[in-house]
């Protein structure tokens, strides 16, 4: 682990899940800060410049591809990582997602937090 | 027709008539003529018997006979004066005594045995030498009596000797017997000839025409110059000059020259004529000859033989008239008759005119069972069934219009737009729906190209012609159909895109596709309300999911003790939680999953891929799980290499539920292993899944593919299963083409079998 831990972004309206990934990525050695819809992401994400941003999909004020769009718009923004996490079955969006250059697009059911941390780490380039 | 053939009969038999007439009525006047002819010869004979009796009457008178003698003697003797005075004597006495009694006898003469006049009655013709007039006019027959016997007397008629008469004559000669007789008693002949002249040519007209038969005293004679106007009798001497008057040229005796044949056959062949000749006047007669040879004579008889035909040619106009007549008669009659008998025909060629006017209500009313009113029986019937032929066409016509109408009336008033094309894909029809839906005018595309019409779209981008539904129904005569979930677009007329369903089908006619129907419809609203449904799906899942998710990442929280060491049970609590939270989302995955597939929202992304790998990549997801029921599983090793299009995930999807399933329903069976082999079966690349485990019972096998059925030992080995496994795969394998198949056999195990086309390359195996 490096003497500056990497800062994860986590822009998901669902509370519950937000703490959980808080939690449990902070246990892992992570920084976190959160974000509850895709505006407040935007702001966050340029206060804070994370490593990488776990973006929701479908939230409220502004949804998880609008917030991407925009974030692409931006100089900062452009290149920044994002690791789409949601919990819903849309191909489109899917694809849309990774035409915008997310990193991966993951169904949130099927992701542990021991299994999400393994692929943050891989992604981040963090050996264990 | 008729007529023509009552003309030939009655113009044949009229013909026959006249010919038959013609010869029956000449050859009757030609007997006639005969028998007169000889019935005149016989006057003749007659006439000039008379005559010769005159003569020898004359001739044998006592003083005329001692007078004779007296006067011979003087001239024997010389004695000129007693000569001259009997000369005198004699010649007064034959004109006083003998001529003045008849008035036919103009002279007498007594020749001498040298034919020189000796005693006349016209004294001054005494000297005259008759001898010489015998040899140069042939005036008489002195020669022949001067040498004859008593009674005979020899008559030379019709001569003509203008010092002694200016009318024709007969000479009658007779020779002078004594009055004396031989030793023999017989007549002592003198050496003189009596002669006599009659002045008797209208003597013998008359004879030959009967007047003299009349004055004879006979009833009648002159009938037939009555009756016959060219009727004519007449004598022809032998220098064929007319030896009697012509009735018809005057002054004819011994003048008129007839060389006809009757004559010449007479006088060259002695022969008697009858038949049909030219006479003297170049008339064509109807003649008879007789040949009156002692005195070298031919009487002719003869009838101009039109008018003997003239009756012919009476009863010739008489029968033609009759023929005329009969024919009329028989024309009329036939027309009449048949009037009568042809009254039904005629009624119903009447009838026939008015049915082909069009009357077909009209019948034929003849009654009877003749030939007619059988013929009008079976033509009214003909009749009935031309008018119930016609009223079935009739009503068929209105129905196939009817029919006709309601097809238009369907095709236009269908929601769905319609579209038929020919072979050459040309416009033919066009109904209003896409009229209006398409922003296009029929009539602006009729005839012309269809892929011109109209644009069609797959999401954004033009499909090109050759990938269009219509040609590949023009090409292989399939149906085609584009669903909702093709994304397909009409571009109309303004640019305007509408999203379609198109269902396209050939039109044959036998095994030719001569064109081809292209029905569309307007799936606006369904799209919407499958985006609708797509964003219910994917709302709904996301708010399944998202709660099961915070339950998920909490448990795993609890048990991997980032908030506090449980304890054993705790901890088993938890992994209970745990282990009901996966089996929920596993079921609202599967559920979310068919709902895609279902909706055909689950599109297929084929590529190319090697079957072996795929299904690699299947068996190592599963051996977690194989190895918690302690199974093996075994991969034979293929003999190809099989490479072919599919959706790689997809087909990972269904091995993997095949091996879930066979994990699933191994864990009491006999044998421990699960079979997997890959093998090439035609243009089919097979996987099979062969497991040892409980078998499907007879009666769930026909419902094993139905969706949520599960078989009721399937449930009794594991109650956790959703039903859904096998359904998926079947409706996955048919979006590939591919099929689902298996065997099995209860307690004993089951092989499913999942096939796919191949369509790639296939190599063996090293």
């Amino acid at each position: 682990m490096p003497v500056k831990p990497p800062k994860i972004l986590i822009i998901e309206d669902e509370k519950f899940i937000s703490k959980a990934y808080q939690l449990g990525l902070a246990h892992e050695g992570f920084k976190t800060v959160a974000a509850y819809n895709g505006q407040e992401g935007l702001v966050m994400a340029k206060k804070e410049k994370p490593d990488l941003i776990l973006l929701d999909i479908i939230m409220p004020v502004m949804d998880g591809l609008t917030m991407l769009k925009e974030l692409r718009k931006q100089d900062w923004g452009k290149d920044m990582k994002v690791l789409v996490l949601t919990n819903s079955n849309d191909q489109a969006k899917n694809a849309d997602s990774v035409h915008l250059n997310a990193i991966d697009f993951l169904l949130k059911s099927e992701w542990s937090i021991e299994l999400l941390t393994k692929k943050i780490k891989e992604i981040l380039k963090i050996s264990d | 027709m008729v007529s023509f053939f009552i003309i030939l009969l009655i113009g044949g038999l009229l013909l026959y008539l006249d010919g038959y007439l013609k010869k029956y009525l000449k050859t009757q006047t030609i007997n006639n003529l005969r028998v007169m002819a000889e019935m005149s010869e016989g006057t003749y004979f007659a006439f000039t018997e008379n005559e010769k009796i005159r003569t020898i009457d004359w001739g044998s008178d006592g003083h005329i006979r001692n007078n004779t003698e007296a006067l011979l003697e003087a001239v024997k003797s010389g004695n000129a004066e007693e000569k001259d005075k009997l000369a005198k004597e004699l010649s007064a006495y034959m004109r006083e005594r003998k001529i003045v009694y008849d008035p036919k006898a103009i002279m007498m003469d007594i020749l001498g045995s040298d034919g020189i006049v000796i005693a006349s009655s016209k004294e001054s013709r005494i000297g005259t030498d008759e001898a010489e007039e015998e040899r140069r006019l042939n005036a008489h027959k002195f020669s022949q009596a001067i040498k004859s016997e008593f009674g005979q007397a020899f008559v030379r008629p019709v001569v003509f000797e203008e010092d002694e008469s200016s009318e024709p004559m007969t000479h009658v000669v007779a020779r002078v017997f004594s009055t004396k007789k031989d030793e023999s008693g017989k007549l002592i002949p003198l050496d003189a000839v009596v002669l006599l002249h009659f002045t008797d040519a209208d003597k013998i007209n008359d004879m030959l025409s009967g007047k003299w038969s009349i004055d004879q005293g006979a009833v009648s004679g002159q009938e037939l110059f009555n009756k016959y106007k060219t009727a004519e009798i007449y004598l022809v001497g032998e220098d064929r000059l007319m030896a009697s008057s012509s009735r018809f040229i005057g002054d004819s005796i011994l003048k008129q020259k007839v060389d006809s044949s009757s004559v010449r056959n007479c006088f060259e062949n002695n022969k008697e004529t009858t038949g049909e000749y030219f006479n003297y006047q170049g008339i064509n007669v109807l003649g008879a000859s007789m040949c009156l040879d002692r005195d070298d004579l031919v009487l002719v008889m003869e009838i101009a033989s039109d008018e003997v035909l003239a009756p012919l040619q009476e009863i010739r106009n008489r029968l033609l008239i009759a023929g005329i007549l009969v024919f009329l008669f028989s024309v009329s009659g036939i027309v009449i008759i048949s009037r009568f008998l042809l009254k039904g025909l005629l009624k119903i060629t009447k009838v026939a005119e008015e049915v082909g006017k069009g009357d077909l209500d009209i019948r034929a009313e003849i009654k009877g069972k003749d030939e007619i009113g059988q013929l009008a029986k079976v033509f009214n019937q003909m009749l009935g069934s031309i008018q119930k032929s016609q009223a079935d066409l009739f009503a068929a016509e209105i129905s196939l219009r009817e029919e006709k109408d309601r097809l238009n009336a369907i095709i236009s008033s269908m929601a769905e737009g319609m579209a038929v094309v020919d072979n050459d894909c040309k416009i033919v029809l066009l109904n209003k729906t896409a009229e209006k839906l398409l922003e296009i005018s029929y009539d602006k595309v009729r005839g012309k190209s269809y892929y011109d019409a109209w644009k069609i779209l797959k999401g954004n981008e033009i499909i090109s012609n050759e990938e269009r539904p219509v040609t590949e129904t023009l090409r292989t005569g399939k149906i085609v159909a584009r669903e909702l979930g093709d994304n397909i677009y009409y571009q109309t007329g303004s640019g305007k895109k509408i999203p379609v369903t198109i269902a396209t089908a050939p039109l044959k006619y036998g095994e030719t596709i001569i064109g081809a129907v292209v029905v569309f419809r307007d799936v606006t609203d369904e799209k919407r309300l499958d985006e609708s449904k797509s964003s219910f799906i994917s709302v709904a899942s996301h708010q399944l999911r998202t709660p099961l998710t915070a339950i998920k990442l909490f448990v795993e929280m609890l048990s991997t003790g980032k908030a506090g060491r449980l304890n054993k049970t705790q901890k088993e609590y938890i992994e209970d939680v745990s282990i009901s939270t996966e089996r929920m989302i596993g079921l609202v995955n599967d559920l979310l999953n068919l709902s895609r597939i279902e909706s055909g929202k689950l599109k297929a992304k084929p590529s190319e891929v090697l079957i072996d790998e795929v299904v690699k990549s299947a068996i190592d997801e599963a051996k977690i799980l194989a190895k918690e029921k302690k199974l093996s599983l075994d991969f034979k090793k293929p003999r190809y290499i099989i490479k072919t299009n599919l959706d790689a995930d997809l087909f990972r999807q269904v091995i993997h539920n095949l091996l879930t399933n066979a994990i699933r329903y191994s864990a009491n069976g006999k044998k421990n292993d699960i079979i997997i082999k890959i093998e090439k079966s035609g243009k089919e690349c097979v996987v099979s899944v062969q497991d040892f485990g409980i078998g499907i019972p007879e009666e769930a096998k026909s419902r094993l593919f139905d969706r949520f059925y599960r078989a009721d030992n399937a449930i009794k080995a594991d109650a956790n299963g959703t039903g859904v496994g096998l359904y998926t795969i079947k409706m996955i394998l048919e979006r590939m083409n591919g099929r689902v198949w298996f065997d099995s056999k209860l307690g004993k195990g089951t092989t499913f079998y999942a096939a796919v086309p191949i369509n790639g390359k296939l190599s063996k195996n090293k």
